[in-house]
């Protein structure tokens, strides 16, 4: 089995199965532009050390998932928030954490795991109050009482 | 941390959400708010209060670019309007209409029930649409909807738009696709003249009661007379005067007709004298009324004044009965390019009135040699129930074998043929 290796934003070397790595479309992409397997380090600018393992350790589990089907039809509503109980686990982290897991799915192009975290965010609004979304997410409630009515009723013209 | 994650992941999150979820998450802070508002108006209630909120600014205006549904729905949804409550209630459409034509990227409008008592909801109807007929086109519009509960005249005025008109209720179904029409034809049209190139008229009864019934069924005509010339797909199963009454008219480029029964008044269709030269698919049925024999009808001693020219490009013919082909096609060289017959069978759901006849044995008639030409003749003769060709042709049945047709006699080839 092929490996590559993956340089974190911080200097820190990883050593992955290449079919682990290509789990992300960017390096995927990547490793098919070069060609051959490369014996440098590939640079991963935008993710540091303990995301990359965290995001390492999801597309190992994953390895052998079979491709998304395509074109999924991105723009439909009320998607399920559905996640399998591996995943689950694996989002029991940090705000912090989780929100840089996103990014870093996002960046890496690895679908999948953007779709699970994004999920488990929407999964902490889910049902909440306003009220309750502040607190869950530490956001300052910078309107007036007249300024939050506005919104409620302006709110009510948003139609399905 | 979410007021940091970029804008298009913060609506990836979103969309995972209901409209109520997203609403709270909107209420949180400035920046959510801010930042989710695309995503609670994907569509938006104009009423008097949000149109004014509209016109006079603030933070809702920075949605009029990207919504793409609205929904045009007056405050007062009560039956019994006065007379000065509906002026009120058409000042306000006015001014939804106003405020309407900011929104660019609209791709639906949708025009609520009014509920209002008929005479009102006309007046209603008129006064918006004349407003939209003058506002430059949407140019992403694909359909304006109403939920309203009559048809009636007024409809011209946004058939006179050059997008579509999409009407459904349960009863009513008006559905008026515009044709091509070049962009400074539309500023001066004049009110009544159509180009449709697609046009259904599904109508149980196009007029609402009996005062309203000369009206609409000119309107009903205008649509269609106006539009004769470049139509080129007609639905119909509404009594039209152009069928019964105007003989030999031509419609030179229609390409797909459809008279399926269920309409009122369609037995008045006693003679259709219509020609098709362009037609190549022609949908005719009904089960009270013999439609097809007057669509294909042949000039005879009873009938002289029939005059029906070839259907050279005919290539599908649906229809409910094998028996209904009696001898009309006789001698006719009318179907020598015809391939395919659906008989017994509902081509679709276009609709719903229909009681198809349960007869349902032949899904297709194909001619072995390929010949796109020179099929003499080819007769379903109802009562006898024999096939009789003059030249060779093979015949699909359904796989079903219960539907294999009992008792009928097939006779092939031109040597053989009677």
């Amino acid at each position: 089995m092929s490996q590559i290796i993956l340089l974190s934003s911080d200097n820190v070397e990883m050593k992955v199965d290449k079919e682990v790595a290509e789990r992300s479309i960017l390096i995927k992409n990547m490793l098919e532009d070069v060609g051959e397997t490369p014996d440098q380090a590939i640079p991963i600018p935008n993710v540091n050390e303990g995301v990359l393992r965290k995001v390492i350790e999801w597309c190992e589990h994953h390895r052998n998932d079979p491709p998304p089907p395509a074109d999924e039809d991105s723009d439909s509503r009320k998607k399920s928030t559905d996640i399998e109980e591996w995943d689950q686990k694996f989002m029991q982290v940090d705000q912090e954490m989780l929100f840089e897991i996103i990014l870093a799915a996002n960046y890496l192009d690895i679908k999948p795991l953007l779709d699970v975290g994004c999920k488990t965010v929407a999964n902490m609004i889910k049902g909440k109050s306003p009220e309750e979304i502040r607190k869950t997410f530490n956001i300052q409630n910078d309107f007036t009482p007249e300024e939050e009515d506005q919104i409620r009723r302006e709110n009510e013209w948003a139609e399905e | 941390m979410i007021s940091e994650i970029p804008l298009e992941l913060l609506k990836e999150i979103l969309q995972y959400l209901s409209l109520k979820d997203i609403k709270s998450f909107s209420t949180c802070s400035k920046q959510s708010r801010f930042r989710s508002l695309p995503s609670v108006f994907k569509a938006i209630a104009i009423c008097q209060e949000s149109a004014r909120a509209l016109r006079d600014g603030g933070s809702l205006c920075s949605v009029v670019t990207t919504i793409r549904y609205a929904i045009l729905r007056p405050s007062n949804s009560s039956r019994e309007v006065s007379q000065e409550q509906f002026h009120d209630l058409v000042k306000e459409c006015r001014v939804s209409f106003d405020i309407l034509k900011h929104f660019k990227n609209l791709e639906v409008i949708e025009i609520a029930d009014f509920k209002l008592p008929e005479q009102f909801e006309y007046r209603l109807l008129s006064s918006t649409f004349k407003k939209l007929s003058t506002y430059p086109p949407f140019k992403n519009l694909k359909r304006i909807q109403m939920l309203s509960t009559s048809v009636r005249s007024d409809f011209s005025l946004a058939a006179q738009y050059e997008h579509y008109l999409d009407s459904l209720t349960d009863e009513n179904n008006i559905f008026i696709k515009n044709g091509v029409r070049k962009q400074d034809e539309i500023a001066n049209f004049p009110k009544g003249i159509f180009n449709l190139e697609e046009l259904s008229l599904n109508v149980l009864e196009i007029y609402v009661d009996d005062s309203e019934r000369e009206e609409s069924i000119g309107f009903a005509d205008e649509l269609l007379a106006s539009s004769r010339l470049v139509l080129k797909r007609l639905s119909i199963d509404v009594y039209h005067l152009l069928f019964s009454e105007k003989k030999n008219c031509i419609f030179p480029t229609l390409s797909f007709l459809s008279i399926w029964c269920g309409g009122m008044g369609i037995q008045d269709m006693s003679e259709i004298s219509c020609s098709f030269p362009k037609i190549e698919e022609l949908r005719v049925g009904g089960k009270r009324n013999r439609v097809y024999e007057r669509i294909m009808m042949r000039p005879t001693k009873e009938t002289p004044y029939v005059e029906i020219g070839r259907m050279p490009k005919l290539k599908r013919i649906f229809l409910p009965q094998p028996s209904d082909l009696y001898a009309r096609f006789l001698d006719e060289g009318e179907l020598d390019k015809t391939v395919e017959y659906w008989m017994g069978k509902r081509p679709d759901q276009e609709f719903k009135s229909l009681n198809p006849s349960p007869l349902t044995m032949l899904e297709q008639v194909e001619f072995c040699n390929g010949s796109t030409e020179g099929l003499e003749c080819c007769i379903i003769d109802g009562d006898t129930r024999r096939w009789r060709a003059t030249r060779s042709f093979s015949i699909r049945m359904e796989e079903d074998p219960t539907l294999r047709p009992v008792g009928w006699d097939f006779e092939v080839g031109a040597d053989e043929a009677h």
